[in-house]
Formats: structure tokens, C-alpha cells, sequence
């Protein structure tokens, strides 16, 4: 299962609720502003750090790359469009919008 | 041919956007093509399902109504709410429309993984 967040952590729940209901051996995918998620001192970044151990986390390069993120956790990996592709073809998609 | 078991997230309140009002009448596409439907409605989404909502000043249909109105007018699957969603906001079952299911938040997981196709409003 692959769930998508695209809303910043700051004005969105959608980050932490999306990783309460990801199970162990499922993915997330930050993408447009849920990236600002994957960003070192944000507030959720001990719960992020935590889950990766459990559920892969990607964040979109593309997406860090426009708005100027450069210090991610390292907990993460970044993926391109194409590994965006990659993600959406192995897993089932939950968007969480 | 057997259709695919279709799960509708509704993460959003009622009003605020469009979301509500178009996911509803996806769903009442969805069911109009005898697909087999089910509905989540978790965090300001459960506002959807508040008993009693009177939006004629805003030039709206009550969506309350329009939900109900899905379980008794389509062959709908369940329409599950999220309990800690409810408990967060303040509201108990008895002030929704009748008919939902709780669902325990950490059930969720089993829950998206029983259905093929999942989408989100």
C-alpha cells in the first residue's frame, strides 16, 4: 500500500494521521507540499524517524528541488518522477488528500 | 463481470470545499454503476455525517441528508467513521445520521487493504 500526502505538515494533519494508519511493510510518498514533511526540525520528525524503521518513506526530488529543501531525514529516500512511477505501478495507491 | 470493491476517503469537512459535495456525487456515479462502494469518513470528514445541517443560506443541499440518502436510496456498501475522529471532535454516535460503522483507527490498515481500488476527497 503506497499512501500519498501532498499537504504540508503545518497546516495539514495529513502527514500524522497518515502514519498512524500505515502498517509495518507499507510506503509513503511525500510529493508537492507534503515534502516540507521530510525537512530536519520539523515537529513531526521524531514520529518520522520512528516509522521509517517500518514503512518506507520517499519524498519526491523534484518537489525538494523547487522549493529549496535540501536538509531531509536521512531516514528517507528520494525517489524522481520516474521512481514516482516505479512506487504507483508496485503498490496499491491510498491517496491522502 | 464482477465489479472491483471501491473505498472512498473523506478526510475533509463539509462546506469548506467542494470536495464533499463532488465526493458524494462520485459515489453516487459509482453506485449508479452497480459498483460495490464503501465510504471512510475520518478527522474533520466525520463532520459530513453530523445529524441536522441546514446549508439553504449558502445555497447548498444538506449533505447530511444526501448521505443518508446514499445508504437508503443506493446499494451501498458501509459507511465507516473513525472513532477517534469523533472522540477528538466532541461528537457521539447519536448526533450522526443512523447507519455508520465505527471503526477503531488502528483498524484502518485491514480495512484499505480489503478493497482494490481506494480514492480520497
Amino acid at each position: 500500500m503506497l499512501f500519498m500526502v501532498n499537504d504540508s505538515p503545518y497546516r495539514s494533519t495529513a502527514l500524522s494521521t497518515c502514519l498512524q494508519v500505515a502498517a509495518p511493510g507499507s510506503a509513503i510518498l511525500l510529493y508537492e507540499d507534503g515534502v516540507y514533511g521530510a525537512k530536519q526540525g520539523s515537529p513531526l520528525e521524531e514520529t518520522l524517524r520512528k516509522a521509517a524503521k517500518d514503512v518506507e518513506i520517499y519524498v519526491l526530488e523534484e518537489d525538494l528541488r523547487a522549493r529549496g529543501i535540501t536538509k531531509i531525514l536521512t531516514e528517507l529516500k528520494t525517489v524522481g518522477y520516474d521512481g514516482f512511477v516505479d512506487l504507483v505501478v508496485k503498490h496499491k495507491v491510498v491517496p491522502w488528500l | 463481470m464482477r465489479s472491483k470493491r471501491i473505498l472512498v476517503l473523506f478526510r475533509k469537512a463539509p462546506y469548506g470545499s467542494s470536495y464533499t459535495a463532488e465526493g458524494f456525487r462520485s459515489v453516487l456515479g459509482l453506485a449508479a454503476f452497480q459498483a460495490d462502494v464503501s465510504l471512510v469518513l475520518m478527522e474533520d470528514g466525520v463532520f459530513w455525517a453530523l445529524a441536522g445541517q441546514d446549508p439553504s443560506a449558502l445555497n447548498m443541499s444538506p449533505l447530511d441528508q444526501a448521505l443518508a440518502s446514499l445508504q437508503s436510496d443506493c446499494e451501498l456498501g458501509k459507511i465507516y467513521v473513525d472513532r477517534m475522529s469523533l472522540q477528538e471532535r466532541g461528537l457521539s454516535l447519536a448526533e450522526l445520521i443512523g447507519g455508520l460503522e465505527p471503526v477503531n483507527r488502528e483498524n484502518l490498515a485491514s480495512l484499505f487493504a480489503d478493497f482494490e481500488i481506494v480514492l480520497s476527497f
